[in-house]
């Protein structure tokens, strides 16, 4: 079958006129064949919103911007959305998605779900977050009075170290001066004792030599006898540790006044009678100072006896 | 008129040849029911008989588009989706017009430049003004007309084509997923870019079939004549193109 002109041409045109919208409509992220709703809102900022910019819900594409227009209140979006997507009251929106490589879109947050559905072309309010821009301007005085403190500090540090360091009176310079003194001092002294130092040097070779006849002879034999002493002395520190132990349980009953030291120890009614005693006695001597005559008699007595 | 003056004075005497080739056409127009099928068959020929070689060149240009992209753009800081948000406004905005820009001006340019001329050095237009008809309502009209309504058709299938190419290569030498293609395109996408191309196609279309006509009807010499046209006429074609490329995009965007 010959296609005529006419048809060929027809067919061309009207494709080409489908493809380019439901092309279009297909990049701007809308429903190729249903129909999209129609909403509003108003943005004190719409931080660079343009027609075709998406529209997102919880991160998802669900239509695009249509109209972006100037108003004394800020900016006038107009946006659509798939039909199936319901935005209940509540629903916020807000420009977003900034960054180097990411567009600005239109961001909603939905409502509760069993809030009544706003009804098509309604004005969706604008959400009560503050946009980044005007959070980081806002802050911004604030970081930069933060930053002046911080580069003053830094100046203040680094200016101290450097008198520190370069200063003719500074502690470090005064450190490094005594150690180069000192150093100075000692190698008068190398120079001076070199010869005493060089006959020391002889004699520890010679105490070496000597040390390792030694070591070849008795060394073996005192240490057999430092073996037994140090075995003496682990026994003994066992006897210790146990008198130790019965030490300390015996102690622990004398402090909870078990046995006659314990009570001693714990029960003051022995001090008060030893203290009475005591007083009772310095009376009897105080008298016995006083009239010797009456205990003589009875000495007499005895005598007597 | 000295030779000098001559070879200054001679674009602007094309121009206003131009001009004056132009305005009579348009007064043409209210007899283009007489030249109806005439119209068709240059909207053929301009038109449909150019979809294939304009597919396979927006299929290779959207899939090398894509391929270097991929090559430039390897960043960790750069997510791989971006690569369908530079190709495919690159494809819509420009390359989608200006690739069927240049094919047509070789392969439709030429041709007529080359049937105009060969009519004018054979004295055919003469025969046709001479049997009282409007040689230019029926030759230059249909061409230019055809021009500028096909040549849009032809822009639109080069971007689809040119995306699907873009995808294709994309897949194959799995820079970036076909979906976060689409969806970086998505993320990206401006909306006045494909109106922008159809404008372009629009007077890309003009310029190419309205300078071809020019240059074919006013052919002078033998055969030679008729080939220093038909070059001449791809030449310009695509010059033009260049510079109407230029202006819109200073004057649009």
């Amino acid at each position: 079958m010959k296609i005529n002109n006419e048809l060929k041409i027809g067919l061309a045109v009207v494709l080409a006129g489908v493809v380019f919208y439901l092309g279009i409509r297909f990049l701007r992220d809308l429903p190729l064949f249903g129909q999209a709703t129609v909403y509003h809102t108003e943005l004190v900022n719409s931080n660079g919103l343009a027609v075709g910019n998406a529209v997102v819900v919880n991160g998802v594409g669900v239509g695009s911007i249509t109209e972006v227009r100037l108003i004394l209140t800020g900016a006038y979006i107009t946006f659509s959305v798939e039909e199936d997507v319901a935005l209940t009251e509540g629903t916020t929106a807000s420009a977003g998605g900034f960054g180097f490589v990411s567009s600005v879109q239109l961001n909603l947050t939905l409502g509760p779900p069993d809030a009544p559905v706003y009804e098509p072309g309604s004005l969706i309010p604008a959400s009560n977050q503050s946009d980044v821009l005007a959070d980081l301007t806002d802050r911004a005085p604030a970081v930069l009075g933060r930053i002046d403190t911080v580069l003053t500090g830094s100046s203040q540090a680094i200016s101290a170290a450097r008198d520190l360091l370069t200063g003719p009176e500074s502690q470090m310079q005064q450190t490094l001066a005594s150690i180069r003194n000192s150093a100075g001092a000692f190698e008068a002294v190398l120079l001076a004792e070199q010869g005493s130092m060089q006959a020391v040097l002889k004699d520890i070779e010679q105490l070496a030599i000597t040390l390792e006849s030694f070591a070849g002879d008795s060394l073996g034999g005192a240490a057999t006898a430092l073996k037994e002493v140090l075995v003496r002395l682990s026994m003994n520190l066992d006897l210790l540790e146990t008198t130790t132990v019965e030490l300390n349980t015996l102690l622990a009953s004398i402090n909870s006044g078990q046995g006659t030291l314990g009570k001693l120890v714990t029960d003051d009614s022995l001090y008060v009678e030893a203290h009475a005693a005591s007083a009772a006695l310095r009376r009897i001597l105080e008298n016995f100072e006083e009239n010797p005559n009456q205990y003589l008699r009875h000495l007499k007595l005895i005598d007597f006896f | 008129m000295p030779q000098v003056v001559l070879r200054v004075a001679k674009p602007f005497m094309n121009i206003g040849r131009f001009t004056i080739l132009m305005s009579s056409a348009f007064m043409s127009l209210r007899e283009l029911k007489t030249y109806r099928q005439n119209t068709q068959i240059q909207m053929v020929r301009i038109g449909i008989e150019s979809i294939p070689i304009v597919a396979l060149a927006a299929a290779f240009s959207g899939a090398v588009t894509t391929v270097q992209t991929a090559y430039q753009l390897v960043s960790p800081l750069i997510p791989p989706k971006i690569i369908g948000a530079v190709v495919v406004p690159s494809l819509t905005m420009e390359l989608g017009a200006v690739v069927t820009g240049f094919i047509l001006s070789g392969r439709v340019g030429a041709r007529i430049a080359a049937e105009l001329g060969t009519m004018r050095v054979t004295e055919q237009i003469d025969a046709l003004e001479a049997m009282g008809l409007n040689s230019i309502g029926y030759l230059i009209v249909p061409r230019v007309l055809a021009g500028i309504l096909m040549v849009p058709v032809l822009y639109v299938a080069a971007c689809v084509i040119g995306v699907l190419g873009g995808v294709a290569a994309a897949e194959l030498t799995g820079a970036v997923s076909s979906p976060e293609f689409i969806l970086g395109a998505r993320e990206h996408f401006d909306i006045f870019g494909p109106y922008f191309g159809l404008i372009k196609s629009f007077v890309f279309g003009f310029l190419i079939t309205a300078v071809s006509c020019h240059i074919g009807y006013f052919t002078e010499g033998g055969a030679d004549g008729v080939g220093r046209s038909t070059t001449r006429a791809a030449v310009m074609s695509c010059v033009l193109i260049l510079i109407a490329d230029l202006v819109l995009a200073i004057l649009l965007l």
